[in-house]
């Protein structure tokens, strides 16, 4: 069964800049797969595109084999899916490190110590547990991506889009990252430019380039 | 953030319950700014001072943020005793400086400290989400509050990207002068400075989207009102007694 399925996709920023033509992607229920790309290729734009925050021209998207087409479905696989931001600072958005991983718990209705059961937990995998009561904002930047990648798998997403993950981290939390990411059973796209991070997680490649997807 | 750097300490003021001290600091603004008795005002004033002690907040900072507060009141001070007539005072040549006069821009002065202390002491010494939970609890409709919040973290985004592109700015060697380039340089500075924080902010609603944002904060924090609350109302609620009787 197909987890993702993008068909004859197209987008284009306005300003009549296109960014895909005729696109097509189907990635398989717990496949990893890796995006590669030259910069402006639109690596983010197509997880824009699939998580609904941006509307494709034409083109059908599908997940788990039921077409996504109103912003009701897009709101429910949402639910199912952890976005990691290209930008931590785009991400973090509460007053304490340990809020913030909450967030998305609390706001699908988890009784409030359920969620902190899980806060620690993640904290405690990720080595950030000294980090629960400080502010987001005035951390370094692997600390925020860390604090990021906690607050979007705290709720145990079965697809994981990951922008990025490792840009600007040192080789300690791309590491942690690692260590975290092996165990991870769900269905994962990862768009990097770092090709050993991808080489070690995913299960196949694909290259964006000429606003196409092509499998490497 | 610039709008929370009262919010962290560990006085008895930044223990207390946030709901506790909206309710205690709303009526005792309200009181300040409306009453014209010179008593009353000095009497504010001094629980605002009181409260700022006990709250730790003597340092730097409290001076920078009240002089700012009182850049505004020496235009009052220049103007008013000159302009209102009365009972005259001093004569400084042609003019003449009346009681009335003197006692006006006083009595502003007074109750714009009081209350700059009372809301560094009492909503200042609380994050903004802990406040906005707070309001949530009071009653205030959740439209309002998610407006609140979002203004302040927006506050932050545009705080943020100015700074940013004034480091840029300077790191270019950019000097301002009197100048047309100087104005051109500012007007791009301005309008990036808008788009960039338009652009800022719909990335953060998009990751707000993504973890199920419907328009509410829950927190993981919860308010219990404890006995260190009771008294600390009970005693806020002797002082607007006090000012009120005086």
């Amino acid at each position: 069964m197909n987890c993702i399925a993008a068909n004859n996709l197209n987008f284009s920023y306005p300003g009549n800049i296109e960014v895909f033509r005729d696109l097509n992607l189907s990635i398989g229920n717990g496949d990893k797969a890796g995006i590669t790309g030259s910069n402006g290729t639109g690596k983010s734009t197509l997880f824009l595109l699939l998580m609904g925050l941006l509307r494709p021209e034409s083109g059908k998207i599908s997940f788990w084999e039921k077409p996504a087409n109103t912003p009701e479905d897009f709101r429910k696989v949402r639910t199912k899916t952890g976005f990691l931001f290209q930008d931590p600072d785009d991400q973090l958005f509460l007053p304490t490190v340990e809020e913030d991983i909450a967030f998305a718990l609390l706001n699908r209705g988890l009784p409030r110590e359920c969620a902190r059961e899980k806060v620690d937990v993640l904290c405690e995998t990720f080595r950030i547990g000294h980090l629960k009561k400080r502010v987001p904002f005035h951390l370094s930047w692997g600390q925020k991506r860390l604090v990021c990648l906690a607050g979007v798998l705290v709720t145990e997403p079965e697809l994981l889009l990951l922008d990025e993950p490792t840009s600007g981290v040192d080789a300690h939390v791309v590491r942690t990252m690692h260590e975290y990411l092996d165990t991870f059973t769900g269905t994962m796209l990862i768009s990097s430019h770092d090709k050993a991070f991808l080489d070690r997680i995913c299960t196949s490649r694909y290259l964006l380039t000429n606003s196409r997807l092509e499998k490497c | 953030m610039q709008l929370e750097v009262f919010s962290e300490g560990r006085s008895m003021v930044h223990a207390l319950d946030p709901r506790v001290k909206i309710l205690a600091f709303l009526p005792l603004i309200v009181l300040t700014a409306l009453s014209d008795d010179m008593r009353q005002v000095f009497a504010s004033l001094a629980g605002g001072i009181i409260l700022a002690g006990i709250a730790g907040l003597y340092n730097r900072l409290l001076v920078q943020r009240l002089a700012i507060v009182n850049v505004f009141m020496i235009f009052l001070w220049l103007t008013l005793p000159f302009s209102i007539a009365g009972e005259p005072l001093w004569n400084i040549g042609s003019l003449v400086i009346s009681k009335e006069g003197v006692s006006l821009p006083l009595l502003i002065t007074l109750k714009a400290n009081a209350i700059a202390l009372y809301t560094i002491s009492l909503p200042g010494t609380s994050t903004i989400m802990s406040l906005s939970h707070a309001m949530l609890h009071l009653r205030v409709p959740g439209k309002l509050v998610t407006m609140f919040y979002f203004f302040y973290r927006y506050v932050g985004v545009i705080t943020d990207e100015y700074l940013k592109m004034l480091r840029m700015l300077h790191a270019r060697g950019f000097h301002a002068k009197t100048s047309i380039r100087t104005i051109k340089v500012y007007a791009f500075f301005i309008g990036m400075l808008f788009i960039k924080s338009h652009e800022r902010s719909e990335r953060v609603y998009n990751s707000l989207l993504m973890r199920g944002f419907s328009g509410k904060f829950p927190l993981l924090a919860h308010f219990n009102v404890c006995h260190q609350d009771l008294f600390f109302a009970c005693c806020m609620g002797c002082l607007f007694m006090i000012i009120i009787l005086l």
